[in-house]
């Protein structure tokens, strides 16, 4: 039996999975009211970031948390870990409860893919691994490139949006993102070989 | 498949920041593409680390005491999705709410037709699928806005570039452009636009007045 320790800000990504898994397999709270303890105030940060009102904020907070706790049995870490998991639970709610749109999703089975479509086994890259090496890249961008992809990930912004709001040539932005993207599939790609 | 969409667009659509049309155009060529699919999962992971290295907000005190009594509240129910179909993936099918051979189509001329899918016009977007004759032109036409096409089944040639399933088009503003279904059978395309189309052909002030 796994003694609970007492409530902490922020914890290890393994151990995060873990906690996730309990929750899917014994609805286990304790191990629920850790993971709210890590993520529902990053999650209100974030909604806060896109614009969201505190009221509004925390209660998408709270449906982002309730739908974690209901999902928890769908979750694979072998197909993302718990932090990216929770991004895309949070963005879903933000999307359906904030814009009022519905997001569509691909199926996770690979019944629909077109058979040529597959990377080779040898490059498909376990979850854990992705998480930790788009971490690295993530630090190794220089600080232009950083920025814009903070303000895809947390303005709602399309780059066209993005050049008018800095004042940059859209054609700068989209280089600077081009830059930002190669660097981080370089990283991600050089260290799968 | 050659086609694919955009790095941006990709990273727009894991960022949760595309408008609902063209998100769901990239769900329908996720599920058709693993490469694609793959490269989104790790834009997501970019999500997932932005996420976790944002400063935590401050959570009202009772928050957690009144979420832990509504765990057990059921969830609300699935909404049931119609059955594989070798032409709508899954996303799509959420949509239309049936399979191909339940479509109603609307008659636009020329082997034209489309059908326009249920989403709320907001942005001014339009949602539609398109199904062209084998062989037969679209119209010439250009936009006043982006417009972004993915192909479900047969294919055309549009310029010196041929698309087949789940390759995917994208035509800005100065494009004009005529693409012509391939010649070994019907083409059924998604097609999201952005403002109105224009048709330049000798039909296209016609053609205009009734797609407006």
């Amino acid at each position: 039996m796994q003694r609970v320790e007492p409530r902490q800000a922020t914890q290890g990504a393994r151990e995060l999975d873990e906690l996730v898994l309990r929750v899917g397999r014994t609805r286990d709270r304790e191990a629920f009211v850790r993971l709210y303890g890590h993520f529902a105030p990053r999650v209100k940060a974030y909604l806060l970031r896109l614009g969201a009102d505190d009221a509004t904020a925390e209660e998408a907070t709270q449906e982002t948390m309730l739908s974690l706790w209901r999902r928890a049995d769908s979750f694979d870490p072998s197909q993302a870990g718990a932090g990216t998991w929770v991004f895309t639970i949070a963005r879903n709610r933000r999307i359906d409860l904030i814009r009022r749109e519905r997001r569509p999703e691909p199926d996770d089975g690979a019944a629909e893919l077109i058979a040529d479509s597959a990377a080779p086994a040898d490059q498909v890259i376990a979850a854990a691994e992705r998480d930790r090496q788009v971490r690295a890249a993530l630090e190794t961008l220089p600080k232009e490139q950083a920025d814009l992809i903070q303000m895809a990930y947390y303005q709602d912004l399309t780059q066209t949006d993005i050049a008018a709001r800095t004042g940059l040539p859209l054609g700068t932005v989209k280089s600077r993102f081009r830059l930002a993207f190669s660097r981080l599939k370089r990283v991600l790609e050089g260290d799968r070989a | 498949m050659i086609h694919h969409p955009s790095a941006d667009v990709l990273m727009a659509y894991a960022a949760g920041s595309l408008p609902e049309p063209h998100a769901l155009l990239i769900a329908t060529h996720l599920s058709l593409c693993a490469d694609c699919r793959d490269a989104a999962k790790e834009m997501e992971a970019v999500g997932g680390a932005l996420l976790d290295r944002l400063a935590p907000a401050e959570i009202a005190p009772d928050a957690l005491d009144r979420l832990l009594k509504r765990l057990d509240e059921p969830a609300p129910p699935k909404a049931p999705l119609p059955p594989a179909d070798p032409v709508l993936p899954a996303p799509l099918r959420a949509y239309v709410g049936r399979g191909i051979d339940g479509i109603t189509w609307t008659k636009l001329g020329g082997g034209v037709e489309e059908f326009r899918l249920p989403i709320p016009t907001t942005g001014g977007y339009a949602t539609r699928l398109i199904r062209i004759d084998a062989g037969r032109k679209i119209p010439s036409h250009s936009h006043d806005g982006d417009e972004l096409t993915l192909v479900l089944a047969g294919g055309f040639i549009d310029g010196d570039d041929h698309y087949g399933r789940g390759d995917v088009a994208g035509a800005d503003p100065s494009v004009n452009h005529h693409p012509v279904a391939d010649a070994d059978g019907e083409c059924i395309c998604l097609i999201v636009t952005e403002g109105k189309l224009r048709f330049s052909g000798p039909l296209g002030p016609l053609l205009t007045y009734f797609r407006g």
